[in-house]
């Protein structure tokens, strides 16, 4: 029998039917999608909200972004005066013209502080609905995540030592980068896609935080940590 | 998903988008689970559906039909089968790895009183019947489907013309005494 491109027009939608209804239940499970997933899903849904000439000026504002991100670096190293932090400052000026951003943080003076264990920092006005869901510490390092149902914020802390050194990998494609002071530090805070990241350094400590709460709130976050 | 969009009432209000992820993540995570038995690669997989569907969203007439729901279930199955064949060793006969993420045929049997053609499409395996149903249900040109599916305009004509083959083959035998 030859077949035809009418009898498969024909047939089409009832064989669609016929494989939807037997290769789906009749009462399909809920999964319990990973945070990492809904984080990317949030991204998505969030840029996909916004207007063709929304994205256009985004992209226009990448090389804004570019420019202010190069000025940021270029405050950082007038803020440090150890010789050995200008040759990082150098190399993550280089990378801000791809869409990703590399900060690099080193030091060749050794930590005053390195026999000491490491206090975590405290955050204060967390929005009442937001909860710890994680926390995790080292001698050099400490992280916690707090999240509510529709939010999350992750703070990151690192000592750098003259044997260790820290990195961070931001996205700043089509970002909105601005930078504040903060008690005498300069602090980098890049918006894109409803997300925000800060990241600023204080004594030998870099300071990462990465949330869905809203600039202003972020900022007063860290104006108040202890 | 989010507190506020339980908060928003009228479709109008959300993108196409969204309603596409709140009403299909969970039967494509299914779909792919089906196939690869592992929740972090299966919601990769879905993940990457979704941006494939962020490519051909202004295809989407209607996110709530069920062309919409077979479409984003072909894009989830042949991510996922892309990702099984990248896994797994090819130690396995070709033509049982060509029924990968097939429907089971027990079960179009026992849907399928009427039509034996229909059911003989339902019962392919998911690159020929896929090819078939975007053509000819959704509407979608050779070089569309080539793009949904990640493959050439030359397979996607190949493809047509083996499933024609095939449903001839299985219709035929289906007519023998």
């Amino acid at each position: 029998m030859k077949i035809t491109d009418d009898m498969l027009s024909a047939q089409a939608a009832e064989a669609r039917e016929l494989w939807l209804q037997a290769c789906t239940p009749d009462a399909l499970p809920e999964h319990r999608f990973s945070r990492k997933f809904r984080r990317e899903m949030r991204r998505l849904v969030r840029a996909q909200k916004h207007s063709a000439a929304f994205n256009r000026s985004l992209r226009l504002a990448r090389r804004t972004a570019a420019v202010l991100l190069l000025s940021a670096a270029v405050s950082f190293g007038c803020a440090m005066s150890v010789e050995a932090y200008r040759v990082s400052l150098i190399n993550t000026v280089v990378r801000v013209f791809n869409d990703l951003t590399d900060y690099r943080f080193s030091s060749a003076l050794p930590s005053e502080t390195d026999s000491k264990a490491f206090t975590p920092p405290v955050l204060f006005d967390l929005p009442d609905t937001m909860h710890k869901t994680d926390e995790h510490s080292t001698p050099n390092g400490y992280t916690v995540t707090y999240e509510s149902t529709t939010d999350f914020l992750d703070l990151t802390c690192t000592r750098i030592t003259d044997t260790s050194e820290a990195h961070k990998l931001v996205d700043t494609e089509n970002a909105s980068v601005t930078e504040f002071a903060l008690h005498g530090s300069p602090v980098t805070m890049i918006e894109k896609n409803g997300t925000v990241t800060l990241l600023w350094t204080h004594d030998d400590i870099v300071y990462h935080l990465y949330s869905s709460l809203s600039a202003d709130t972020c900022r007063k976050l860290i104006e108040n940590l202890q | 998903m989010f507190l506020y969009l339980a908060m928003i009432d009228s479709d109008a209000d959300k993108s196409k988008f969204e309603i596409l992820y709140s009403e299909y993540k969970n039967l494509m995570y299914y779909t792919a689970n089906r196939i690869l038995c592992n929740s972090s690669d299966t919601e990769d997989v879905v993940h990457q559906a979704f941006l494939k569907v962020i490519e051909i969203l202004d295809t989407i007439s209607s996110p709530r039909c069920h062309k919409t729901r077979a479409l984003l279930v072909t894009i989830t199955e042949h991510k996922a089968i892309d990702l099984y064949r990248e896994k797994q060793r090819r130690n396995v006969l070709p033509l049982a790895e060509e029924y990968i993420g097939a429907a089971p045929a027990a079960e179009i049997e026992r849907l399928a009183a009427r039509d034996a053609l229909a059911a003989a499409i339902a019962s392919l395996p998911p690159r020929y019947r896929s090819v078939l149903l975007l053509r000819y249900d959704c509407g979608y040109s050779n070089a569309e489907i080539a793009n949904i599916l990640d493959t050439t305009e030359p397979n996607v004509r190949k493809l047509i013309q083996r499933a024609k083959e095939k449903l001839s083959a299985a219709l035929s035998e289906m007519e023998e005494p």
